[in-house]
């Protein structure tokens, strides 16, 4: 038992380490999952809007209602933070200065679930993410 | 045996209460039986890393020290600007004046227990990235408590103020110890249990009493005394680069920088094929001269004195000279000779004075005649008077240093078959090397030696010879741009490149180090403050770099500087 707790202790601990190195993977809304606590996460950037996808382990979509979400975003050398409000089913949309550019784009989100503790997740935007 | 089942009582009991510590103390290993290792740091430490960026924040206290490298070579990075923000709260670290891509700052969240979800903005010259990860901070350290009362002591306290936390231990406890009676049917065992149980119950009840934590030693036998000193004593030891129980280091940032560790990640690379000789230095026949007399004599010194060895001298430098050694009987004959002569010369000279006062009255012929004779005789003088006088100089034959001297001021040598002054152009030196398999010594394109104290040299082929000597091929190398120090008479060891690539990964030769049983291997940097060794199977490519054929993966972060600081970790 001890070890068991261990091991999902080191787990929780590696976890975005993990989703770093496992790489790119595209999400259903064609923009880049990554693993953020108990759920997958998917952030799509479209002109200016940041909408980060959130669904479970099993890839089945979460509602959101009542979820708070901030995204973190560097573009351009220029760090903004930005608040996703939900958008309805399992999206959370907020709006970020992007400049137009998509490529090299990195984005932390931290999405607050309701009660529960804040999960990050951390995406590299590449030619890969559109 | 009664001691055994003592402790299987309380390792059982321990497991039990293993569920009820966990939630305030997650993360931190309780013993030493796990087969994958926990690294137990002292002070709660992030660890996180992108393709461009590592980083190592480090809580001391109230103070979040922030170690930033370059992900691919862990060199500092300095003159960055580093933000920091968690629960809601950013703030910008300040450089640690003195040390390198080290930062700090003093955050209000780092006081609060439990985890921070923290993202790191990192703003550099030429590269910015976000970074996150989790910051869990203990109970004890957000207190900000001296040394003792901190991890299982906290969480003993916590225990003990809650009642339904206490209820649970006391159970716990009790379920523990009334299994090992169960299975333990001996009387004696039983009276322990019982001690045991008494002692833990008094332990608990005992209110305040260990709050403070000096008492960890009271209840050291309940196996949690070994828990408690890793936290205690963490300051110190726990913080020096270790060996973990699976062969892999910790090394802490703060231990990299001392010990300047670097990477490189590896790339797959085609690698000329190589073969390896052994050689040694020699002068070139151009480059290199013996002085010797060409008679016997005595040693004196020139006008600069004696050469000593090492001495530079330049080509037609005169290094000694030699007084020839006349022997008695030969001086008596020289002197012998020259009186003669001189006797002749007098009478010679006068014969010719008188018959010029009787020119034109003796026949011209006599008077040439007389004073050819006198010529002659004239000559013959000149070329005895010296022969007991003159010194050979002895002129050094190149420009070169001095690498042999033989000779002492005043000492008397043989001719011809003693060498006085060995001399040799450091800037011409060769590498003699010998190839067994004569289609090698064809094969050879360039190749490049190493010295035993590490010296690299760049070699040329001027040829090879086409008789054997003892069944192998001599080899002839020029030696480009020669370090200072090099000898002749070195042994060499040498890389030669022949046709013919292979494909592997190309490292630093320093990288590769072999562990306790001779195996060579690399260190790969794994996590930020973790690193594997790896087994390897190499080829050299040239003096400087080998191969590495097998044991490595592309990408992979290999040390180069430090590998061999690294191995010593013990």
């Amino acid at each position: 038992m001890k070890f068991s707790t261990l091991l999902l202790a080191a787990a929780l601990f590696t976890a975005p380490a993990t989703a770093f190195a496992d790489g790119p993977k595209i999400g259903p809304n064609g923009g880049q999952r990554a693993d953020a606590g108990p759920y997958h996460v998917e952030v799509v950037l479209k002109g200016n809007d940041v909408v980060l996808y959130v669904t479970d382990g099993a890839d089945k979509p979460v509602d959101v209602t009542g979820a708070k979400a901030e995204a973190t975003v560097l573009a351009n050398k220029q760090t903004q933070k930005v608040a996703l409000e939900p958008a309805g089913g399992n999206a959370l949309k907020g709006q970020a200065n992007l400049g137009g550019a998509h490529d090299s784009v990195k984005v932390v989100t931290a999405l607050t679930m309701p009660g529960q503790k804040p999960v990050q997740a951390r995406f590299e935007m590449g030619h890969a993410g559109h | 045996m009664t001691t055994r089942r003592l402790l299987a009582a309380t390792a059982v009991a321990a497991s039990l209460a293993a569920p009820v510590a966990a939630p305030a103390h997650e993360g931190h290993a309780h013993g030493g039986e796990e087969p994958k290792p926990v690294v137990t740091t002292a002070a709660p430490t992030l660890e996180t890393s992108s393709s461009d960026f590592e980083l190592v924040a480090v809580a001391q206290g109230r103070t979040l020290l922030v170690h930033l490298d370059r992900f691919a070579t862990n060199e500092p990075v300095n003159g960055a600007t580093v933000e920091v923000s968690a629960d809601g709260e950013a703030a910008t670290a300040s450089p640690v004046s003195g040390e390198e891509g080290v930062y700090r700052l003093d955050p209000s969240w780092l006081s609060k227990p439990g985890s921070h979800e923290v993202t790191v903005s990192v703003t550099a010259a030429d590269a910015a990235d976000l970074l996150i990860g989790t910051l869990e901070v203990p109970a004890s350290a957000a207190e900000g408590q001296t040394g003792g009362a901190q991890g299982v002591s906290a969480v003993l306290g916590q225990v003990r103020n809650d009642s339904g936390l206490m209820l649970g231990a006391v159970m716990v406890f009790l379920l523990g110890v009334l299994t090992t009676v169960a299975l333990t049917q001996r009387g004696r065992t039983r009276t322990v249990a019982g001690a045991a149980l008494v002692g833990i119950g008094l332990l608990l009840a005992s209110g305040a009493a260990f709050a403070h934590g000096g008492e960890d030693h009271s209840h050291g036998d309940e196996d949690k005394g070994k828990a408690a000193a890793v936290p205690t004593g963490a300051t110190g030891a726990s913080e020096s680069p270790r060996r973990l129980p699976d062969g892999s280091l910790y090394v802490p940032k703060p231990s990299q920088r001392l010990l300047s560790v670097r990477t490189i990640v590896a790339k797959p690379q085609e690698a000329a094929q190589t073969v390896q000789l052994i050689g040694q230095v020699i002068a070139d026949p151009n480059g290199g001269g013996h002085v010797q007399a060409t008679q016997s004599g005595r040693i004196e010194p020139g006008d600069k004195g004696l050469p000593y060895v090492g001495q530079r001298v330049e080509a037609g430098q005169i290094l000694a000279y030699i007084a020839p050694a006349v022997t008695f009987v030969d001086r008596s004959g020289i002197q012998q000779q020259i009186a003669t002569v001189e006797q002749e010369l007098v009478i010679a000279e006068s014969r010719l004075q008188r018959l010029r006062k009787l020119e034109g009255s003796v026949p011209q012929r006599d008077i040439e005649e007389a004073e050819a004779n006198l010529n002659g005789l004239r000559k013959r003088r000149a070329a005895l008077s010296p022969a007991l006088t003159t010194k050979e100089a002895l002129r050094a034959p190149i420009s070169g240093v001095v690498t042999a001297n033989n000779i002492k001021a005043g000492q008397v040598v043989e001719g011809r078959d003693q060498v006085l002054f060995e001399i040799v152009d450091p800037s011409r030196l060769m590498v003699e090397a010998v190839a067994f398999d004569p289609r090698v010594a064809n094969a050879i394109k360039a190749a490049t030696a190493m010295t035993a104290d590490g010296t690299s040299l760049s070699l040329e082929l001027l040829g090879s010879s086409l008789a054997l000597r003892q069944q192998a091929i001599p080899l002839l190398f020029r030696i480009g741009n020669p370090p200072s120090g090099l000898g002749v008479g070195q042994p060499v060891r040498l890389v030669a490149q022949v046709q013919g690539t292979a494909s592997g990964i190309v490292l630093p030769r320093q990288s590769v180090v072999r562990n306790a049983s001779g195996q060579p291997i690399v260190w790969q940097h794994d996590t930020p403050q973790r690193f594997v060794a790896r087994p390897v199977r190499t080829q050299p490519v040239d003096g400087n770099t080998v191969l590495i054929l097998a044991g490595v993966e592309p990408g992979a972060r290999i040390v180069t500087d430090g590998a061999g600081l690294l191995n010593q970790v013990r």
